[in-house]
């Protein structure tokens, strides 16, 4: 065995202490938590969620997370986004050229998948989606996107999460961003695309019924469907901020 | 989700002994080490300490970092905010303060003066920034426009027109070709017509004075003609009908400035995409377009907000208003907030020339001129 294989070995090793270390306090800080988090709540289980429309991008998200890999990841409300192809979430500010080179990336991982989608006269319109695993929630690209349409938005992913009982983001985090909410309502939508979520699927139902009425054929199951999440998404947000709203009226701490 | 129950400690606490037990007492003498003993044991402990500490710093939930990331990794945004300043051919020379929350357009007057729209209300100033007239409008407008002798003001909103006469009587409403998909974002008058850039729609409508739909040019009209269609990507979609008979469009989504016949014939497009300051930054830009007596055109846009001018054949020539003129230089931190975002500047060209810049942060129309003018 040479050196440096010896050495690598020991610096294994001790990776691999200092991981099983760390994943062993993880784990019980966060078995922990989820039993006191489980007794607080005696109705639905509460999960953490952070605020869009209280999001700074500090950073605090991808670095103070207990998972090495941080639980909070970007998402992109396909609704408020317009498929540029010069999208400021994805390519750095001074960018050589238009393509997915990785120095022309704004995210340090490269996490964003740039799609392209179609071609309608002359004009060229890419998706750009999130490879979940490796975003690390920097908000890099939320920032940028943020100079143009907002679509990129950060959210805690509850696949990853191990709802410490005290999130550490939480703690770190500048503008008290991160709430305690009823895991099935699960996702604090940005204002904006709440309202976006509400006008498209009111308008979807609106044309459905008006379909079905001139061919007079039934209603278009798979689109109501469609419409009613939409619909049920925005209410669930409304509802949510009016109670913050009643809730701040009469204390200020944000931490639930 | 790790929630889920588990053990629960209240079972596991240690049965209180009461201090009145009748159970006899352990009398065990105390073993105290010495020696070698003892410093194997303080090793021990210093050992399990030193352990415990390394495992508080790895997982660290009290505020550090728990994993080996930089601490930042925002945009930097400096090279596009840093102009040379030899580039900044223009100055302040006024703000006139507006009472409006939400101010959205402004528009020249024809004899002199200039009009703003924003809440539900039209707001009418003179050259001084005195104002003159305040009408009250239904529903929030969106952008203004006037005729050439300015006894007519064309004010749109969502999805119809509304013409008021000089007193603020409201004469007509447009709304043929519009429809629930329509998003009015500008107005241009030339003569008689009046067109509407339809944000919704992507298409530029032409009406006469009375409201009679004369054209549309859509996707449809610009496909005929090998164009490609506007690309609209946010609810900012500028219209310009100047003094030269030439109706000029932005194309925001393409980064450039679309020129047509009155009756929507391509002439030309010019604009370059560039985060540098020659070009249009983004997705789309300019978000606002005027033009000067003299034929140059003057420009505005968001993300990086700034006002440009260009010679007559779409070559950069200066800078009016650099980006730091317009944010917060105190930090250099984009803003991802909707609530606290800067709002989008739009600009206007008075009678005289001067460069009017709606300030929708500041509240003020910003009046610049240039440099070398006295
Ligand atoms: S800048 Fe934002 S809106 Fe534009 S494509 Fe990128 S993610 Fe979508
Ligand atoms: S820039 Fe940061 S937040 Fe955005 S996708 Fe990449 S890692 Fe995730
Ligand atoms: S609750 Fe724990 S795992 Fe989840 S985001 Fe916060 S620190 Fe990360």
């Amino acid at each position: 065995m040479d050196t440096n294989s010896f050495d690598s070995g020991k610096q294994d090793r001790r990776r691999f202490m200092a991981d099983a270390l760390r994943t062993g306090g993880v784990v019980a800080m966060a078995s922990a938590g989820g039993f006191l988090v489980g007794r607080r709540s005696e109705g639905e289980p509460m999960v953490w969620q952070l605020d869009p429309d209280r999001c700074t991008a500090c950073g605090n998200c991808a670095t103070h997370c207990v998972l090495d890999v941080s639980a909070v990841k970007c998402y992109n409300c396909f609704d408020m986004c317009g498929f540029c192809d010069v999208c400021t979430g994805y390519f750095e500010m001074n960018y050589k050229s238009l393509d997915t080179a990785a120095e022309n990336q704004a995210c340090p991982t490269g996490a964003i998948v740039r799609k392209f989608v179609e071609e309608k006269s002359g004009q060229r319109f890419y998706e750009y989606t999130i490879d979940e695993p490796i975003c690390i929630g920097c908000a890099k690209c939320v920032e940028g996107c943020a100079l143009m349409n907002g679509s990129l938005y950060l959210q805690i992913d509850h696949q990853k999460c191990l709802n410490c009982n005290e999130c550490a983001i939480a703690t770190a985090c500048p503008t008290e961003a991160f709430y305690r909410i009823p895991q099935s309502q699960s996702e604090i939508l940005k204002e904006r695309a709440a309202a976006v979520y509400q006008a498209r699927g009111s308008q979807t139902k609106r044309v459905i019924e008006r379909d079905a009425e001139q061919t007079g054929t039934e209603i278009d199951q798979v689109k109501e469907a469609e419409a009613n999440e939409l619909l049920a998404r925005a209410e669930r947000q409304r509802v949510w901020r009016a109670s913050q709203q009643k809730g701040s009226d009469s204390q200020e701490p944000s931490f639930q | 989700m790790t929630n889920s129950p588990m053990s629960d400690p209240r079972h596991d606490r240690p049965t209180p002994v009461s201090s009145n037990s009748d159970a006899p007492a352990d009398v065990t003498p105390i073993q105290v080490m010495t020696g070698s003993k003892s410093a194997i044991f303080w090793a021990g402990v210093v050992f399990i300490a030193g352990v415990a500490l390394f495992a508080v710093i790895q997982v660290d939930s009290w505020g550090e970092r728990a994993n080996r990331l930089p601490s930042r990794f925002s945009l930097d945004t400096s090279e596009l905010t840093s102009v040379d300043a030899a580039q900044v051919a223009y100055k302040e020379i006024a703000a006139y303060p507006v009472e409006m929350e939400t101010l959205r357009a402004v528009a020249a007057i024809p004899d002199g003066g200039f009009a703003v729209v924003g809440d539900v209300e039209i707001q009418r100033f003179d050259e001084s920034g005195r104002k003159t007239q305040q009408i009250t409008t239904d529903s929030p407008p969106t952008c203004i426009a006037f005729a050439l002798d300015a006894n007519l003001i064309y004010v749109g909103f969502a999805a119809a027109v509304h013409c008021y006469d000089a007193g603020g009587e409201r004469r007509a409403v447009f709304n043929e070709g519009l429809n629930e998909d329509s998003m009015i974002t500008s107005l241009a008058v030339f003569e008689d017509n009046v067109f509407v850039a339809d944000a919704g729609q992507r298409a530029v409508l032409k009406f006469d004075s009375e409201g009679e739909l004369l054209l549309k040019i859509d996707e449809e009209k610009k496909v005929e003609q090998g164009l490609r269609s506007f690309v609209v990507p946010s609810a900012h979609f500028d219209v310009l009908a100047a003094d030269d008979g030439v109706l000029r469009v932005v194309n925001p989504g393409a980064r450039s400035i679309e020129a047509f016949t009155l009756e929507g014939d391509a002439l030309g497009a010019w604009g370059e995409t560039s985060s540098a300051i020659e070009g249009f930054f983004g997705c789309c830009n300019p978000v606002a377009l005027s033009m000067l007596p003299d034929g140059r055109f003057v420009t505005a846009e968001k993300g990086i907000p700034r006002v440009k001018i260009y010679d007559s054949n779409g070559t950069f020539e200066s800078i009016v208003a650099p980006p730091a003129a317009f944010t917060n230089e105190s930090t250099a931190k984009i803003e991802i907030r909707d609530s606290q975002r800067n709002g989008v500047l739009d600009v206007a060209v008075d009678r005289d020339g001067r460069i009017l810049v709606l300030d929708p942060n500041r509240q003020t129309i910003r009046v610049f001129i240039e440099n070398s003018h006295e």
